[in-house]
């Protein structure tokens, strides 16, 4: 009977070791919860590839915390019945300790009712002030977002198209992505308040479905408006420019993030009146090397860089707190960290980084982008 | 288990929808491909009632679907008179009109950014008794008069009507019942997720449901459920199987429709009489259909 | 209405009417509305690009080969999706959910190979305008017109004059009875989708120069739809016609609602043609069992 006992205990005491050292090794997983599939799978994948690359990085340089850093892929499909049920995946079955969410406005706003339920911290990229809130206004706490937000990115396009010398805007949107609506209050205020021309005439909201759109643009031109903001997605954005050349068009036209390259190549032909913002300054010495190594495939550089600095902010922070979902978002609430995109400072207030966060606006020479101005100013 | 929970509901979201279209395409043989926008008026008319006006979400439930039978009802009077082949075209225009109109009203809707903030207040057991009463009311209806009148309507208008069956009403009753069910489906949907999105409530999920219950067997409702259940939980199941989710489906359909062309079931229903012929020695099996 | 309206209407329902024609020659012939049309011209417009166009080959050989690819997926798709439901005599329902599913498989086999991406056919022409009295069309609407045009005339011909037209009417008129009379109605309605994949190809092709090459273009499909049941479905000359009338109708209602409010209006419009003339203009030819 002792022997049995003895045996008992041995092993035991052999599992609890092995427990333990198990438990020593256990990896840190990261869920990368993207869009790879569907409507907006370009950004998807882009912002994947840059989690995935920070990833890399950081287990070559040893892990976080000794630990290795492993990632889980989840897909979205654009949809946010899929969405949901990745994440509750993510956060049951696979017990993930950190989540990279897509940059899309419309999922987050889906999934941001669960997150108050897991407590899982998750890094998102919708730019939307909204996502982060329940409709009491309260801020979700385990849900933040890693990029400027759209009030700050749609009143730097006003102010950089003001002090260029534009004064008479019209703006030519898509009513069904949450992207451009998000974006056109800010700027129209903004340009008003600052004394810029914008008649409500001016404002045409239109159907990425829509397949005319030089009947829609027309009255834009014939107002004769020296400027047309364009918050659009990529494709329709190539076709509006390809309608304003048709139409005659010769005065600006200001875009979002999706103005940036490959659209120069898309449209394939002259695009010198076509301004656009950015998260990184393609010139500088880090990034422009970064973006020749590793953004050959990559749909959406700015996407990359922003998955990429996500991810090494999580291992940071992780690095200094370990893996306790509570101790992950207190410190995340008020963390600043200097990434590609330049200093992310989050407020705690909003859970979106600080006025401050560094855009860039550029124009096309000919096809060849131009870094004009960065935001703030120093 | 949560997961397992999240899709269980996801299924009797489905499939209270896919007993709608099992009445509307089964028994009476009218393909709507707007059904998803019956879904979708639920969804937003049930979810701005509670938020906006205050109701207590039964009441918001009850008049979301009273709402959208409305509407059926006017979408309705051309259809029923209508050749079968114009009744998909008109609920596909009619189902992106919708998509349109609530971007148009996004003051209230939300607009692109949809409907946000709508009460969790449904969870899976409410899913779940929802699911089999909705299947219990069809399949009662599938065995009561009327839903014979609409087999024989499906089979041959012109003889029903010979024999004294008014095939406009019964494609109407057909048609609404099946507004109310999708309806309430998205009512369930709203108050689950508590988040209506836009977009997702496009023809190509009513062409979902249609699918599903030809998978499972057109002319039964066990087929019809059983086809539902299986299309929504594979796809969750297969994460990593989401590139190909789509061509997977096609396959396993266009299989079905070469080769089986009744579904998996064909016209078997499970019941008691019909499991115990399954089960019995295959001598006194009796060939079905 | 002004004439810029109205051309833009019109190098709009040029393409509708590609999609139309292609969506109609089925309809004649089997009786049933080809939801996978739309996926097909996708498909071709993507082939298309792929081998023709992304090599710099120009605008010919780019639409030849977006227009043969159709051709070809239209009888791989009568072949899986439609050949044995015929045999079987199926009920013609049948049709339609095999067509979805082909549909769906399509765009599943292009989004599997391109993602979502998008991709532009280079400019096959200078951004050169051509204006007219006050308006300005662009040279690539023009030849697009211009190519539908003769497309349509050429087929027109095939119909009415040649022993294969006679034979198409035949068979989409009664197809036992002119099985009966000798035709090979098998061969026939192959024929029929490969010239059906055709017009979806060219229509693709077209698409892709006009808008962005994306894998849900095929969407663009429902216009067709419209257009033939506003013309009359099964009707050739029908379909043309209320493809213009749609295009130039969309035109309208977008200067003067905006977008949005012009989807509904055209859905409206198609509601009112099917209440008061459910024939459509051209009066179908399409025969009613009841």
């Amino acid at each position: 009977m002792k022997k049995y006992l003895a045996m008992f205990l041995a092993a035991v005491c052999l599992f609890a070791c092995f427990g333990v050292t198990a438990f020593a090794d256990d990896p840190i997983v990261i869920g990368i919860l993207q869009d790879t599939t569907g409507g907006t799978a370009t950004l998807g994948k882009s912002v994947q590839k840059g989690v995935e690359d920070a990833i890399a990085d950081i287990n070559a340089a040893g892990g976080i915390g000794g630990k290795e850093v492993q990632f889980i892929e989840y897909d979205t499909a654009a949809n946010v019945d899929t969405a949901i049920a990745a994440y509750i995946k993510a956060v049951t079955v696979d017990e993930v300790d950190f989540i990279i969410a897509p940059p899309i406005a419309n999922i987050v706003n889906g999934l941001k009712a669960m997150t108050a339920s897991f407590d899982v911290p998750m890094i998102t990229l919708a730019v939307d002030p909204a996502c982060y809130k329940d409709e009491n206004g309260n801020i979700y706490s385990s849900l933040f977002c890693a990029q400027p937000s759209t009030t700050v990115q749609g009143t730097i396009m006003a102010e950089f198209a003001l002090q260029n010398g534009f004064k008479n805007f019209g703006v030519f949107y898509t009513k069904d992505n949450s992207y451009s609506v998000a974006l056109l209050n800010p700027f129209i205020d903004t340009v008003r308040e600052k004394g810029g021309a914008l008649e409500e005439a001016n404002i045409i909201g239109y159907n990425s479905t829509e397949t005319d759109i030089s009947t829609l643009i027309k009255p834009l031109i014939d107002a004769g408006v020296d400027a047309i903001y364009c918050p659009n997605y990529t494709a329709p954005l190539v076709l509006i420019k390809k309608t304003c050349d048709q139409l005659g068009y010769t005065g600006a036209i200001i875009t979002g993030l999706d103005g940036a390259p490959a659209f120069n190549t898309q449209v394939g032909a002259d695009c010198s009146n076509v301004y656009y913002i950015n998260n990184i300054d393609v010139y500088e010495e880090a990034t422009e090397k970064m973006i020749e190594e590793r953004c050959a495939e990559v749909g959406a550089p700015n996407k990359y860089f922003l998955g990429y600095d996500s991810m090494q902010m999580a291992a940071k922070i992780m690095e200094e707190v370990g893996t306790d979902a509570a101790a992950i978002t207190e410190k995340l609430s008020s963390y600043s960290y200097e990434g590609m995109t330049g200093v992310i400072s989050i407020d705690p207030e909003t859970h979106m980084p600080v006025d401050g966060t560094p855009m860039f606006m550029y124009k096309y020479d000919n096809t060849t982008p131009v870094m004009l101005q960065k935001y703030p100013a120093e | 288990m949560k997961l397992f929970l999240y899709v269980l509901t996801q299924v009797c979201i489905t499939l209270v929808s896919v007993c709608g279209i099992y009445i509307l395409t089964g028994l009476t043989g009218m393909f709507s491909l707007g059904s998803a926008a019956f879904m979708a008026i639920g969804a937003y008319v049930s979810g701005l009632l509670v938020l906006k006006a205050g109701l207590n979400m039964y009441a918001a439930f009850a008049a979301a679907i009273i709402f959208s039978v409305g509407i059926g009802y006017v979408i309705g009077f051309p259809i029923v008179r209508l050749r079968r082949d114009y009744i998909s075209l008109v609920t596909l225009g009619f189902g992106e009109s919708i998509a349109q109109l609530i971007l148009l009203l996004s003051q209230f809707t939300g607009g692109a950014f949809g409907l946000i903030g709508v009460p969790r207040r449904v969870n899976v057991w409410f899913t779940l008794i929802s699911a089999v009463i909705v299947i219990a009311i069809t399949a009662f209806f599938k065995t009561s008069k009327f839903g014979r009148q609409c087999i024989a309507v499906k089979s041959d208008e012109l003889a029903a009507q010979a024999m004294g069956i008014n095939a406009s009403r019964v494609k109407m009753t057909a048609f609404l019942m099946s507004c109310a069910l999708t309806s309430f489906a998205g009512c369930l949907y709203a108050f689950y997720v508590g988040y209506v999105g836009p977009t997702d409530f496009g023809w190509k999920k009513s062409a979902d449901w249609v699918i599903m219950v030809f998978f499972g067997g057109v002319n039964s409702l066990t087929g019809s459920i059983f086809g539902g259940a299986f299309l929504t939980f594979l796809p969750q199941y297969m994460q990593a199987l989401n590139k190909y989710r789509y061509i997977v489906y096609a396959v396993l359909v266009l299989i079905i429709l070469n080769f089986k062309p009744n579904g998996v079931f064909g016209e078997w229903e499970l019941s008691p009489r019909n499991l115990k012929r399954l089960f019995s020695p295959k001598k006194n099996r009796r060939e079905d259909v | 209405m002004s004439l810029q309206i109205l051309l833009n209407g019109i190098s709009t329902g040029a393409v509708y009417s590609l999609i139309a024609i292609g969506f109609a020659l089925v309809f004649n012939i089997l009786k049933f509305s080809n939801f996978s049309h739309g996926a097909t011209m996708t498909a071709s417009a993507f082939i298309a690009y792929f081998l023709v166009a992304s090599k710099g080959w120009g605008l010919a050989p780019t639409l030849l080969c977006s227009a043969l690819s159709g051709a070809i997926i239209g009888l791989i798709g009568e072949f899986i999706g439609f050949r044995r439901i015929l045999l079987n005599h199926s009920a013609p329902t049948y049709f339609f959910v095999s067509s979805i599913t082909l549909g769906t498989l399509y765009e599943g086999l292009v989004t599997l190979k391109t993602g979502t991406n998008f991709y532009v056919y280079p400019n096959f022409f200078d951004v050169a305008t051509v204006k007219i009295f006050d308006a300005v069309v662009s040279k690539e609407n023009i030849i697009i017109l211009a190519i539908s045009a003769v497309a349509l005339i050429i087929l027109a011909f095939i119909i009415q004059k040649t022993s294969i037209g006679r034979q198409i009417r035949a068979v989409s008129f009664d197809r036992d009875t002119a099985k009966l009379m000798g035709i090979n109605s098998t061969l026939i309605i192959q024929v029929v989708f490969a010239i059906s994949g055709f017009f979806g190809g060219l229509a693709g092709c077209f698409l892709g120069i006009k808008f962005t090459l994306t894998s849900t273009l095929g969407s663009l499909v429902v216009k067709g739809f419209i257009a033939s049941v506003i013309g009359g479905l099964g009707s050739l000359t029908g379909a043309v016609i209320g493809a213009m009338l749609l295009g130039i109708m969309e035109a309208l209602f977008l200067s003067l609602w905006g977008s949005g409010w012009a989807t509904i209006a055209s859905f409206a419009l198609m509601l009112v043609f099917l209440l008061v003339r459910p024939q459509g203009i051209a009066g179908s030819n399409v025969q009613e069992k009841a």
